[in-house]
């Protein structure tokens, strides 16, 4: 918009030259460049008429309405797709082209195939409540593994197996985990993993103290469970932070090395456990072991004087960390409206972390990450009101505008790799 | 009553006065089949789930008379507000469904009857005080849930859901709203109303359920749609959607 008020024949012809690239479809690559590199940008309209089959998706929203937009593996084509229902919203699993997401009304797990088209449901499966809290793929086969926390009465924590070949409930349980500590009487699934038979899950529990104000309990708890019985094997707690990982269908708050070792951040800040006194840290369980290393820690809120919310495992020991700007928000209300996101590289073995030259980003969480070998492919809503797939190339630490939706958008709440 | 496919979540959109019409004579006709069992000791919370097939007829009966009960307690936060005369004729007239519900029973169910107006006695006793500061003036409506876990109101305008301890202010000609506590608000057209400073507009649009309440810190009125829950804090939203029986 800011091209339209200038006065310069040159850039009155570089705008008309843009327009007419974007009405034929062209791509809106760059081989690099720096981060705020305007000229670059172009604007790529949907392609409804020429089908092709979705490598990646956008889950974009505008006025409270959400829309897919798809885009082919080459990155140079896109096309938009409506919503199942009106109800659907982020909050999804996505994998080998099918998504699962849970119907509010129904409290139906729902599986579905992605086209070009849209989403085609498949089949169905009856869960007590509709918030997945957690979900794990068991030894990444085609095993889902999902809990929730059942919110009638006291609350307990449900888990169930599902074969997504044949998308049949293969066991459904209540989890061993206590319905409250003390007066904490809310309970968060923050982590789900399975390894070697055994079950190992990450919880913390909060409690109200005003209509809109809550806190979270100082300790992060975790339990080993057998995985065929869900018999507890052991327990931990953990003081050094509070509410481990978080709600995993929206965003991601962990990885897995290449070693083995797995890695989990901390969510104490206003937008997720508000426990604001404890920092937001990065923690490991290494490979084979049932407990969390005790002498690992990684102290994100002191490196970077802020909270954080998502993390991503890139490869080489490296992750990419979502934080927020403390100065910029007033308080939970406005935290999502508020341009003041950064993005920071983060080694696991120094703990050093460097921030990325991307704009700030707005929206509390967000699945926005793709990664191609030394690509990052990151959505963001810009200050601008641009809303763009960033490239980041880990090698030239070059950051692009790489792919900008020509469409009316407040968020671009995913980017999710479809295949 | 199975045939009827009565849903727990198409009883809270009853309530929340989102149903079509035909979903609304389907609740009707659900309403009718059985008397409304006041004295029910069933606890609420054992709706948990929708009514299913493999439960039996005596368990699936008393979550029925549960239901109602819960409905009843609603329809009687109608009931209470004949006690203001100015504004008894509006609320009937608008889609008051306890009202209307209650005018299809005939004298054969005299003890259920006793039982509505001992019932509404004892709310009348026990919020005269609160009940009687409603709809004092004209063109103003006013109302506070001090007793009940939730209390909805039904006007033309609007439909209005108080939880516990909340009071609420609204006047569309002066397009004014103060909120105490909180509450769910469901326009029935599109209107813009200011705070009590009159700098914040909120632009209210028909058919959104929309979650209102004071921000602690700045005393401000916190407006959010139901789509715009997703954006805060998990724990917060998990909060209102178990306090206002969000889906």
């Amino acid at each position: 918009m800011r091209l339209f008020t200038c006065s310069s024949p040159t850039y009155f012809i570089t705008l008309c030259i843009a327009f007419v690239a974007a009405g034929l479809g062209v791509s809106c690559n760059t081989s690099g460049g720096s981060s705020d590199s305007d000229s670059e940008q172009e604007l790529l309209a949907p392609d409804t008429n020429n089908p092709f089959v979705p490598a990646y998706s956008l889950f974009a929203s505008k006025a409270g309405k959400n829309t897919f937009i798809f885009i082919d593996s080459s990155w140079t084509r896109i096309s938009t797709a409506p919503i199942p229902h009106a109800e659907f919203n982020r909050e999804f699993i996505l994998r080998k082209g099918h998504l699962y997401q849970v119907n509010p009304k129904t409290d139906y797990l729902i599986q579905y195939r992605i086209g070009f088209d849209g989403l085609a449901a498949l089949d169905s499966i009856q869960l007590i409540n509709d918030n997945i809290e957690q979900y794990h793929w068991k030894n990444d086969s085609d095993t889902l593994l999902i809990c929730n926390v059942v919110h009638a009465g006291q609350e307990t924590a449900r888990f169930y197996e599902i074969d997504t070949k044949n998308f049949s409930l293969l066991r459904e349980a209540e989890l061993p985990l206590p319905a409250a500590v003390n007066d904490f009487d809310i309970l968060s699934l923050g982590l789900l993993r399975y390894q070697n038979d055994k079950l190992w899950i990450a919880y913390a529990y909060s409690k109200m103290l005003s209509r809109t104000a809550y806190s979270t309990i100082d300790t992060m708890y975790y339990r080993t469970l057998d995985f065929a019985s869900l018999r507890v094997l052991s327990e931990q707690k953990d003081t050094r932070s509070a509410n481990p990982g978080g709600i995993n269908t929206i965003q991601s708050y962990s990885g897995t090395a290449e070693n083995g070792d797995f890695y989990f951040m901390s969510g104490p800040g206003i937008a997720a456990g508000n426990a604001m006194h404890l920092p937001t840290a990065i923690f490991r369980r290494k490979h084979g072991t049932e407990q969390v290393d005790q002498q690992f820690m990684i102290n994100v809120s002191e490196q970077i004087g802020n909270h954080a919310y998502g993390f991503w495992y890139l490869g080489d020991n490296q992750a990419l960390v979502r934080s927020e700007q403390a100065d910029k928000f007033a308080d939970f209300s406005n935290h999502h409206l508020v341009h003041q996101f950064d993005y920071f590289l983060t080694d696991l073995r120094s703990g050093k972390m460097a921030k990325l030259p991307l704009p700030l980003d707005k929206g509390t969480r967000k699945e926005n990450l793709v990664q191609q070998g030394n690509d990052l492919y990151i959505a963001i809503d810009d200050a601008d009101d641009r809303h763009s797939v960033w490239r980041y190339d880990l090698n030239s630490k070059k950051a692009t505008r790489y792919l900008s939706p020509k469409l009316s958008i407040d968020y671009l709440l995913r980017l999710d790799k479809i295949r | 009553m199975d045939k009827l496919k009565i849903s727990k979540e198409l009883l809270e959109r009853y309530e929340l006065g989102q149903c079509t019409e035909q979903e609304q004579a389907t609740v009707r006709l659900w309403m009718d089949a059985d008397d409304l069992a006041l004295d029910e000791s069933l606890s609420v919370e054992d709706l948990g789930v929708e009514q299913d097939n493999t439960t039996s007829a005596n368990q699936s009966d008393a979550k029925d008379r549960v239901v109602k009960q819960e409905l009843w307690h609603n329809i009687s936060a109608h009931m209470q507000r004949p006690s203001s005369a100015m504004e008894t004729k509006k609320a009937w007239s608008s889609s008051s469904v306890g009202y209307r519900e209650l005018r299809k029973r005939s004298f054969r169910q005299a003890p259920t009857w006793l039982s509505i107006a001992a019932a509404a006695a004892v709310f009348l006793c026990i919020d005269w005080w609160t009940l009687s500061k409603s709809n004092s003036k004209s063109g103003n409506f006013n109302a506070t849930n001090s007793e009940q876990s939730l209390m909805l109101w039904e006007e033309d305008g609007f439909a209005l859901t108080l939880s516990q301890n909340s009071s609420a202010s609204i006047n569309l000609q002066s397009e004014n709203i103060t909120v105490s506590g909180d509450v769910l608000f469901t326009p029935k057209r599109d209107f813009v109303l200011h705070d009590k400073y009159g700098k914040t507009d909120f632009d209210f649009r028909q058919g959104q359920v929309y979650y209102i309440s004071t921000n602690p810190n700045t005393s401000k009125l916190m407006v959010f749609s139901k789509r715009e829950l997703q954006y805060l804090p998990p724990i917060l939203q998990k909060h209102i959607r178990k306090q206002f029986n969000l889906t």
